[in-house]
């Protein structure tokens, strides 16, 4: 029996006999199903934009021009701005063997050369095969703006080109499909180890710790901004510049990434901007007001992307100070986050999960 | 002291003659029941080896110990390594067993050695792992090396016959048991902890969905009410132990209080550590009910008298206690609030004071080759160890070190080493902790205050 359980039980015990007990609607409960449907709305839009994908695909290898290509880049975009909204919640079955379908989808940094490996291999194309380097947003996206020449041209001179296209399309569906059915609580119910923690066992021990571990997340997600979207590639936690580690590098979206995961974060500390009003809510009700700071530092972060106006890659190499600008404006939002949030929260690392002062 | 089961030696009080410091030796010299301290001894001993097992059991011998490449060492015990191979889980081993032989009283000098060596060992291996509760039990061990715990109720005595125990010896774990809630009461005349009742009213509300009681915990006057009670509770719960008229209202006090703190807050075996110590506020004879007569104290002894080697013993046991009440007042010797700074807030009995959160980046400059390096966090950290920097000054200058350790180890010349840490403290603004120019590699790793430090 957990503690809270026994408090409870003594409190029943003493306080209640005969009495019908109501559960409690528990804010917290409600956030986290919040999130998980606003989670799922996002995996459904990953893959039906990945299915329109395929379809463009498939218009583009069958005549290959100008126009389709411009609609096939246009439709992988349209995948990729959802997905990397819920970056957030890239853990669980995202990261956690034996499931671990987030490499599969979006492997980074990308590795050309293990694409280019399938690419000029004759063997048939099976994309259940593919290690993560050679499929999903990345592989795809190679293949798309081919940084080695003429994507169009290729396309036409090497019809593998279009076969493994077709393969790794909808295998980018499928994978993000199966993720989204880990999470729904139609499926594996994954959503349900966050919203069920304390009532039944789960892997939290309580709602709190459930609770703690999605609020943490932001926090990880922003510092993953800085550290490996930007630190690296520009230098300041490497020792040197290395533009080429940048997200989504072919494509020139390394920006419209993070752009997304700030998107997404916002969405899940702010709300929708409708009747959602997401963990501030929360935080409100429990006599705590972030929201102001919260604000001020999102619109200071998405300020300092929106001055860059290259694609990363070239912004750190002709404009360096505006991506350092970016990198400590996001630190700072980091800060309110890991700082004001959880402190408000009292969502804390413990010496374990049951150890204290 | 009093109680039915006391023995007063030889049916005279020994206090009655001579001079004052006589007469004072005496009355600790007097011979007691050992059985009150037996029932610490055993208490302890389970609690210590409910420990082990739990510890083993969760596989932080791994996590906290093993698999950290970097570890908060303690000044002077910089030593103090995760043992290599099995050899961690071998400590346990031993620590375990000697948990175990400790309660039943086996070779209990011995047995407390050991637990008291390995348990202190395993904690000294990095600060972050520092528990006011462990080093509680670290004490109470080393007490029990040179108290006579094992003198009743105990496998020792089975085979050497039961002995009554100098009073001095109760004195002596009461004065500890005193230090610990004295100084947890009096860290709670605070303004955070009495006006704001922060930041229990902060983790209370985490609380808000058990039933009934749920919505109850959620409202600022539950945490004021428990915030004040927790301090008169701290600060009057010793003597209110002692003195039997308040006795019986005393022990469901303390009783109430530590379950309350086990059911509501993470403090894995706090509340047994306090729940194990605090009997030996009762009567001598207590255990010996529970045993519903199937023991009885030793015939009632000559008086006691202090010999060359009790007048020793009165004066290390001073010293202890001095020691005791030295620490937790250390932090007065440093400007600013202890809560905040951290200097000389270990060791000193502030539990459940702070909520903090914060977040550390350094910077690394290097003059030959010139160079910028940002940090964030601290990429060869367990997540316990990057929350326990965060906010904690002695482990962010001891981590700016390392980072200066490595750099210089990469080949770099004239490294430097800059911390910008900010830091909220039970539901305030966050602000920053450290001076973002100072140098902490070059500032010196000692005790004395620390200008870098942002009060």
């Amino acid at each position: 029996m957990s503690r809270s359980a026994a408090l409870a039980a003594v409190a029943l015990l003493a306080l209640a006999p005969g009495c019908a007990i109501t559960p409690i609607e528990d804010a917290r409960q409600e956030l986290l199903l919040s999130w998980g449907a606003w989670l799922l709305d996002r995996y459904d839009a990953t893959a039906a934009a990945a299915d329109a994908l395929e379809t463009q695909v498939e218009a583009l290898c069958a005549a290959p021009d100008a126009a389709g290509l411009a609609a096939a880049r246009d439709a992988w975009d349209a995948a990729r701005r959802p997905w990397k909204e819920a970056e957030v919640f890239a853990f669980g079955p995202y990261s956690e063997e034996p499931i671990r379908l987030g490499p599969k989808v979006d492997f980074w940094p990308a590795r050309p050369d293990s694409v280019r490996a399938v690419l000029a291999d004759t063997a048939p194309i099976d994309a259940s095969q593919l290690g993560a380097p050679a499929k999903g947003f990345a592989a795809i996206e190679l293949v798309l703006w081919d940084p080695d020449g003429a994507p169009l041209a290729a396309l036409a001179a090497e019809p593998r080109r279009c076969a493994y296209l077709a393969a790794v399309v909808p295998d980018l569906a499928a994978r993000v499909r199966e993720l989204r059915a880990v999470w729904d609580p139609a499926g594996q119910d994954f959503l349900g180890e966050l919203t069920a923690a304390g009532e039944r066992d789960t892997q939290y021990a309580s709602l709190q710790l459930a609770f703690g571990e999605v609020v943490n997340r932001v926090g990880y997600l922003l510092e993953n901004i800085r550290a490996e979207k930007l630190g690296k590639p520009l230098g300041v936690t490497a020792g040197s510049a290395q533009p080429e580690r940048v997200e989504s590098p072919f494509s020139g979206r390394g920006l419209g990434d993070i752009r997304d995961n700030l998107v997404g974060a916002r969405r899940l500390l702010l709300g929708d901007g409708a009747g959602d009003l997401g963990l501030d809510g929360y935080l409100r009700g429990r006599g705590r007001h972030l929201a102001p700071l919260l604000t001020a530092r999102f619109d200071a972060a998405l300020a300092a992307l929106d001055a860059l106006d290259a694609p990363l890659t070239a912004a750190i190499e002709a404009d360096p100070a505006s991506v350092e600008a970016l990198f400590d404006r996001v630190g700072e939002l980091q800060r309110a986050v890991q700082v004001d949030v959880l402190g408000a929260l009292s969502v804390t690392v413990g010496f374990n999960d049951a150890d204290g002062d | 002291m009093g109680g039915a089961h006391e023995v007063a030696a030889g049916g005279r009080t020994p206090t009655a003659r001579g001079t004052p410091a006589r007469r004072f030796g005496a009355w600790l010299a007097a011979p007691v029941d050992g059985a009150g301290l037996a029932g610490v001894r055993i208490l302890v001993g389970l609690v210590g080896l409910w420990q082990t097992l739990r510890f083993v059991a969760s596989g932080w011998v791994a996590t906290q110990w093993l698999e950290p490449s970097f570890h908060f060492t303690w000044a002077g015990f910089d030593w103090v390594r995760p043992l290599p191979g099995a050899g961690m889980y071998a400590l346990l081993a031993a620590q375990g067993l000697a948990a175990a032989a400790l309660a039943l009283g086996w070779r209990t000098r011995a047995a407390a050695a050991v637990f008291a060596l390995a348990f202190t060992y395993g904690d000294l291996v990095d600060k972050a792992l520092y528990l006011n509760h462990h080093y509680l039990l670290s004490l109470l061990a080393l007490l029990f090396v040179f108290l006579p715990a094992g003198a009743a109720l105990s496998l020792d005595a089975r085979r050497r016959g039961e002995r009554l125990v100098p009073r001095g010896a109760y004195l002596l774990l009461r004065a500890q048991v005193a230090c610990v809630y004295a100084f947890a009461g009096l860290a709670k005349l605070d303004a955070d902890w009495l006006l704001a009742a922060e930041p229990l009213r902060t983790w209370l509300q985490a609380h808000h969905d058990l039933p009934l009681i749920g919505p109850l915990l959620d409202t600022p006057a539950t945490a004021h009410v428990m915030a004040w009670a927790g301090t008169l509770h701290d600060l009057f719960i010793v003597p209110l132990l002692l003195w039997s008229r308040t006795r019986r209202l005393a022990v469901v006090a303390v009783v109430a209080f530590h379950l309350t703190i086990w059911a509501l807050f993470p403090v894995g075996v706090f509340s047994l550590v306090m729940l194990a110590a605090v009997t030996i506020c009762l009567p001598p004879g207590w255990p010996r009910r529970w045993l519903r007569g199937r023991t009885a104290p030793p015939a009632p002894a000559a008086p006691g008298r202090l010999g060359r080697l009790g007048r020793l013993a009165v004066a290390l046991g001073a010293a202890w206690v001095l020691i005791q009440v030295a620490l937790p007042l250390r932090h007065l010797a440093y400007p600013g609030a202890v809560n905040w700074t951290e200097e000389g807030f270990r060791f000193a009995w502030r539990v459940m004071l702070v909520e903090k959160r914060g977040q550390v980046e350094f910077e690394v400059r290097t003059a030959a080759p010139p160079g910028r390096f940002t940090v964030l966090g601290g990429d060869d950290l367990t997540p316990l160890q990057r929350a326990m920097m965060a906010t904690q000054p002695d482990m962010i200058h001891d981590y700016a070190h390392h980072l200066a350790d490595r750099w210089r180890a990469r080949g770099y010349a004239g490294v430097s080493v800059r911390a910008d840490a900010w830091v909220t403290l039970n539901g305030h603004p966050a602000r920053r902790l450290v001076d973002p120019a100072a140098d902490l590699a070059a500032a010196p790793r000692d005790l004395a205050p620390k200008a870098w430090i942002l009060r």
